[in-house]
């Protein structure tokens, strides 16, 4: 390469250098994080707890078998409409037959025996008034000592004879009376026991589950029992979340407060109810870690008015509105920050001098120092503020949480502009640091600012 | 050394008549490593190796949690040692690598009459433009406060959209890359008697094809 050509060379790499240096410095990372704002605002707040669970209905009845036996006949499917006393389906009847017939041919047999009883009272009462005729004769002849006293005494004899005659029938007519009360009682037993072999529905609703296929045969339910459950009918015409709220929410929860409802299987679609049951009992619940455990508590919501197509069991959310505030200074969750200060013997907090070059705290005091006396550190909640180009922190009191601010009880006003993102940033910004926006997207972020953000910048 | 800078056509010929690769090796880690360490030692190095960690994290799509930043944070005071044995030992690694391809291609592949150390010199020497990136990309890294490339293409290009496939991709192609590559072109093609012009554009090439891969990868996990 000629001279010529490496000067070209060397002018040509140096322009570059330059070029990449003035590239570099002038599109310079200009000082501060990179930081949005979004502008203080009086918004309306909802405090909501939010909890998922399941849909149910607020009457379900469990339809079991008083009577064991085979099902003959079975007259509804899983989602079958049915009316209160509709008929479900019939367990075999014939051995309760029997037994029913066996008891009324009991009931009969005990009636014309007691019938027998009642025509022999009449035969031994006929028989004593004859014995009782017979002795006032005879007591009449001894009076005029017509008679021998063999003959009276006989005819003393024969009246005491027919006198317990007559009782003892009157005791056997009684016996037999109690006899027929128990015949008739266990034939009422049978009726009954009949009766339970025809299964109709308690309430007007849909069978939400069929355990039992015709054909199989049947146990006696009892409650503790779920194998014996053959049907169950669900009322829908009353339909329940049931969700189970952690407990550090459940104190904000009341009887009453309004609650929206969302049901994974119906998208799109929101209801409405209300709170009516809040449970006492903690239900213990397994978290993802191991060796820990949620502690929750059952909440019932009442949900406004029916649901087509809802089933029981659909998986569903209920946000509930603990509280409310209209028109409230209110700050996004974003923008809160714990930070440790240092405050005076007053409680204000000491702000660190800065480097004005470096941006840098002048000095830094490790969290283990000794601070001089009247000196404090302590946690304290609240938000950066962008003042000066600087990220100046400012404790807040907070009221209620709403889904993205917080109410702000004290520390903020509104207009104030408080650092919100991005999240790198605000996690790691201390008081003083300096801050900035970037230009571009602060003009972009100003144009479309119409819910409340000022400006945006990533 | 300098003569790969100033009349690398000339050098080359010079190496190739006598090869030897550990002086520029050596010179080569000693920069670039010393220049790294010192960097990350300072504050601006250490909150900007952070803010690159960061950045090539959530480029490819990854979330950084306060646990990880944190930890990423501890770590940072052991980065310059860790960035420096790592160049120490990764550099003759590198070198032996990238060589045996190129010799792998050139001699065995296409015929080329030259022996390994050689060509190990040809690649060592062309390392000298890395002694001049250190030397011209650090103090320029501690004045902007950022590990990213301050010499790549995307510098001219501020307004691309950050994550875009263009700015990535231009991100990707950095001037001293390219300038090494001309240098290891020129030197390949005195050492393999070949002509200069092919050897770069098959080195562009497989250079374009990386940079357009990478690119499509951040882009596309980076929006996903």
């Amino acid at each position: 390469m000629t001279t010529r050509g490496k000067v070209l060379v060397g002018v040509g790499v140096v322009l570059v250098a330059a070029a990449v240096v003035a590239a570099n410095l002038y599109y310079k990372k200009a000082d501060g994080k990179i930081v949005a704002v979004e502008g203080i605002k009086k918004r309306d707040l909802e405090s909501v707890v939010s909890a998922s669970g399941k849909i149910q209905a607020k009457t379900q009845v469990n339809v079991s078998a008083d009577t064991m036996g085979r099902v003959t006949e079975l007259a509804v499917m899983e989602g079958d409409i049915v009316k209160r006393g509709q008929f479900l389906m019939q367990i075999d009847p014939r051995n309760l037959q029997s037994n029913f017939a066996r008891g009324e041919a009991g009931v009969a047999a005990a009636e014309a025996t007691l019938n027998q009883l009642r025509n022999s009272i009449d035969l031994a009462k006929e028989n004593l008034k004859l014995a009782q005729d017979n002795l006032t004769r005879q007591k009449n002849l001894w009076s005029d000592q017509l008679t021998t006293r063999e003959a009276l005494q006989r005819a003393e004899s024969e009246f005491a004879v027919r006198q317990r005659e007559v009782a003892d029938r009157e005791g056997q007519v009684r016996t037999q009376e109690a006899r027929i009360r128990q015949e008739r009682a266990s034939l009422s037993s049978a009726r009954y026991d009949l009766s339970k072999v025809r299964i109709e529905s308690p309430i007007d609703g849909i069978v939400t589950r069929r355990n039992i296929e015709q054909g199989e045969t049947v146990v006696v339910g009892t409650m503790n029992n779920a194998g014996t459950v053959l049907l169950t009918v669900a009322d829908m015409s009353v339909i329940e979340a049931e969700v189970e709220v952690d407990e550090t929410d459940i104190p904000y929860v009341k009887i009453g407060q309004v609650a929206k409802i969302t049901i994974d299987a119906m998208p799109d679609k929101e209801f409405t109810g209300k709170v009516t049951e809040i449970g006492n009992s903690p239900i213990q619940v397994a978290a993802a870690a191991a060796g820990q455990q949620a502690t929750n508590f059952k909440v019932v919501v009442t949900i406004d008015g029916t649901i087509d197509g809802v089933r029981p069991g659909f998986t569903c959310t209920a946000a509930i509105t603990t509280d409310t505030r209209t028109q409230s200074t209110a700050v996004p969750i974003a923008a809160m920050v714990v930070r440790e200060m240092i405050l005076d013997d007053k409680g204000e907090i000491i702000r660190q001098k800065r480097d004005e070059k470096t941006g840098r705290p002048a000095t830094t005091p490790s969290p283990t120092d000794d601070l001089p006396a009247g000196q404090t550190r302590k946690e304290l909640e609240g938000v950066f503020l962008m003042k000066d180009g600087a990220a100046v922190f400012t404790p807040v009191k907070t009221g209620i949480a709403g889904e993205r601010f917080f109410e702000v009880v004290t520390g903020l006003k509104e207009g104030d502009e408080v650092i919100t993102g991005p999240f790198n940033s605000v996690r790691d910004l201390k008081d003083g640091d300096k801050v900035r926006l970037d230009p571009a997207a602060a003009k972009g972020g100003e144009k479309s600012s119409g819910s409340g953000v000022s400006v945006r910048v990533s | 050394m300098i003569g790969i800078l100033t009349s690398p056509r000339a050098t080359f010929e010079r190496i190739v008549a006598h090869p030897t690769w550990v002086a520029p090796l050596l010179l080569m880690v000693l920069v670039v490593g010393g220049a790294n360490f010192f960097f990350l030692r300072t504050d601006v190095g250490q909150q900007a190796m952070l803010e690159q960690q960061v950045s090539t994290m959530e480029s490819f799509g990854q979330t950084v949690n306060d646990a990880q930043y944190e930890a990423m944070k501890r770590q940072g005071a052991f980065t310059p040692y860790i960035q420096l044995v790592s160049i120490l030992v990764l550099s003759p690694v590198m070198l032996v690598v990238i060589t045996g391809i190129l010799h792998g291609v050139f001699a065995g592949i296409l015929g080329g009459g030259a022996t390994f150390r050689q060509s190990l010199a040809v690649v060592s020497h062309a390392g000298i433009v890395n002694v001049v990136q250190a030397l011209f990309a650090t103090p320029l890294n501690y004045a902007r406060g950022s590990m990213s490339s301050a010499t790549n293409l995307s510098v001219f290009f501020p307004f691309l959209p950050e994550g875009s496939f263009l700015a990535n991709f231009l991100g990707t192609i950095d001037l001293f890359v390219i300038w090494w590559m001309l240098a290891l072109a020129i030197g390949l093609s005195v050492l393999f008697r070949r002509k200069t012009a092919s050897i770069m554009i098959g080195l562009s090439s497989v250079y374009i094809i990386i940079a357009l891969a990478i690119a499509a990868i951040k882009a596309a996990v980076g929006n996903a």
